[in-house]
């Protein structure tokens, strides 16, 4: 059922067994699993169906630190949340990602990987992607035809598989609005987790909506799954007035902050023009329709160090992923191309570019006959995800500024470190290394070899995590094992909040596979 | 007269021509390296000694002597012990740079 949060009347109390807090992917993919479980669900979104302007003004805020110009655009408020606008790519975390790692501190999860295994291979279902399956021979790439280096053992092929991408409103919306255990309250802003006197229980929820209406949810477990920022914000604002917060008796709560790198960062001459790079999908060739789909579904392959490599240079997780730049014979080959397929809109120009590359061209055809490499390729432009590593001081913080429904608005203080930066040159100097070694060309490294400067291009991408960090130890970490917030019988979180590494995985399926084992962990314990 | 399909045709000028494929290289290192461009080798080598003024190349460098393929299994293994260096942000092997060094030298 939907119910418009603005038509609640002043002051009325919800009483509720499940209250989740976010309709994302996390949100939504945990509501789903109570649909016959037997408990009334409460599920809080800010925003509607559709976007709205002044609910998205809701998540401005101010950027102190290196600068964070992402918070109205890189989230969506509205029912669905960032699956909205999500680009779909999804992998899981790596064995190693969650593993403790000599010389790389604030490392280790709680959990391991096998630990998330079962759950991986539900929300694949969820984001409707194909089997539980990552080695890119299954998926059809032929190993012994990947050019050297990439073919191990330092560096190797990996994979992504790509979502449709599922946007779950409109994938799952239906359901839950037919679904009688779960209420979906629209337009309804979470303003203050409020809990018990002993703190040890979240009692209630305070909610607003921009239509000036108040009113409560009371709930025996609760649920945080706002995301990375807002998840942390809320905690902040909640608790005893003018305590530290919920969850932040330690003042661990928003520290941490991460983001995956995003960066150009070399150039490799290719010494071949027709080294075999048809292994690596990337975006260029998927947007000429050349996927590799065995199981008729889209993947995308990458290179990335391997596990062994990364220990011994203790390296964070990164994805390398290049774009090309051809030899200019390439113009000649577009025409002949555009020739053949009957696509050309000046021929006369094109059978000129032919003859200007008349090489290039035939080569082209031969090649075509023969079936191997197609396009001369001069350079690939080198473009890193890189893992960020955790820094306590990189921060989400509650400002004096407040927004609309008188909430305090986040300040983000997102730091990088050295240790970032020479991370991200090692990277460089395993790939340059690498590629000479074997012979397929020689990198130019396309930053300075500095601590602190990075490149121009450098952002942070829309991957929030680390800000209610999960740890064993509660002088460490915000939640334990079960996404359950230290000291608190009754809150838990289902967002990228709780990673304490990043690793270089899109975040989505994670979240995901999460909030179905917290789904389970919830149930089994109201049983 | 018989009529060559358009793309048969396409494919016999490529086998035609495809023995005169020009050098791959493109740009000042990979010239360089090649050996293809003496000028591209001598920027290199220059721009090397400025980078490491203090490697003293003491007259030929021993790798000038070698066959090609020998100075190739240098360079793997340079790369592969990390002798490298870092040259207008290329980053060669400590052989291939000495040798473009030595290019330099000799004008």
């Amino acid at each position: 059922m939907f119910v418009d949060a603005r038509s609640i009347p002043e002051g009325t109390v919800i009483e509720s067994d499940l209250c989740i807090i976010g309709a994302g992917a996390a949100g939504i993919a945990l509501a789903r699993e109570f649909f016959s479980a037997g408990l009334r669900v409460s599920l809080l979104e800010s925003g509607g169906l559709e976007f709205e302007e002044d609910t998205q003004e809701l998540y401005d805020g101010k950027s102190i630190g290196r600068p964070f110009t992402t918070l109205t655009t890189s989230r969506a408020r509205e029912f669905g949340g960032t699956t909205n606008f999500w680009g779909g790519w999804s992998l899981p975390l790596d064995p190693i990602d969650f593993e403790p790692r000599e010389g790389l501190p604030y490392r280790g999860w709680p959990i391991r990987r096998t630990d998330l295994d079962p759950w991986y291979a539900q929300a694949h279902e969820v984001v409707q992607i194909g089997p539980y399956e990552y080695r890119p021979e299954k998926w059809g790439i032929r190993l012994d035809e990947i050019p050297a280096p990439f073919n191990g053992p330092n560096l190797v092929c990996r994979m992504l598989q790509c979502s449709p991408p599922t946007r779950f409103a409109a994938v799952y919306g239906s359901a839950l609005k037919q679904a009688s255990a779960v209420t979906v309250f629209l337009h309804a802003n979470a303003l203050r987790l409020i809990d018990d006197e002993a703190g040890r229980t979240v009692s209630e929820l305070a909610v607003a909506t921009l239509g000036g209406n108040r009113f409560s949810i009371r709930s025996k477990v609760f649920v945080l799954a706002a995301g990375g920022i807002e998840t942390a914000r809320l905690l902040l604002a909640s608790g005893k007035p003018e305590g530290p917060g919920l969850g932040n008796g330690n003042g661990l709560v928003g520290r941490f902050f991460m983001v995956h790198l995003e960066y150009g960062a070399s150039t490799v001459a290719v010494a071949d023009p027709y080294t075999d790079f048809r292994f690596c999908t990337n975006e260029l060739l998927n947007s000429s329709g050349l996927y590799y789909a065995p199981f008729g579904l889209k993947f995308v392959t990458f290179v990335a160090v391997a596990e062994d490599r990364m220990r011994a240079l203790k390296l964070p997780n990164c994805k390398y992923r290049w774009t090309y730049t051809y030899e200019p014979e390439m113009s000649g080959i577009n025409a002949l191309r555009r020739l053949l397929s009957r696509s050309s809109n000046d021929m006369t120009d094109d059978v000129l570019e032919v003859a200007r590359h008349i090489g290039g061209a035939g080569e082209f055809a031969f090649r075509k006959a023969m079936g191997w490499p197609l396009f001369p390729v001069r350079a690939i432009n080198v473009h890193m995800t890189s893992e960020p590593l955790p820094n306590q001081e990189s921060r989400i913080m509650l400002g004096d500024d407040r927004d609309a429904l008188g909430m305090r608005r986040v300040v983000v203080d997102w730091r990088l470190t050295a240790e970032d930066k020479r991370a991200a040159l090692a990277m460089q100097r395993l790939l340059g290394t690498e590629v000479g070694r074997t012979g397929l060309g020689r990198l130019r490294l396309e930053m300075t070899e500095d601590d602190t400067t990075w490149p121009d291009d450098l952002f942070g991408d829309q991957h929030h995590m680390g800000t209610t960090r999960m740890d064993a130890d509660p002088g460490k970490g915000v939640v334990n094992a079960d996404c359950r917030v230290h000291g608190l019988s009754n809150l838990y979180v289902a967002s990228s909040s709780v990673y304490p590494t990043a690793g270089a995985a899109n975040p989505t399926l994670t979240i995901v596979a999460l909030a179905l084992r917290l789904a389970d962990h919830i149930k089994k314990k109201q049983a | 007269m018989m009529r060559i399909p358009r793309r048969s045709g396409l494919c016999g000028a490529a086998l035609l021509l495809f023995a005169r494929r020009r050098p791959a290289a493109a740009d000042d290192v990979k010239s360089a390296l090649l050996f293809a461009d003496p000028a591209a080798a001598r920027a290199i080598g220059a721009a090397y000694l400025r980078a490491y003024p203090n490697d003293a190349l003491r007259g030929v460098h021993p790798a000038a002597r070698l066959p090609r393929a020998e100075i190739a299994t240098r360079v793997c293994d340079d790369f592969a012990a990390g002798r490298v260096a870092m040259v207008n942000g290329w980053m060669l092997s400590q052989t291939e740079a000495r040798l473009c060094a030595m290019v330099y030298l000799a004008g």
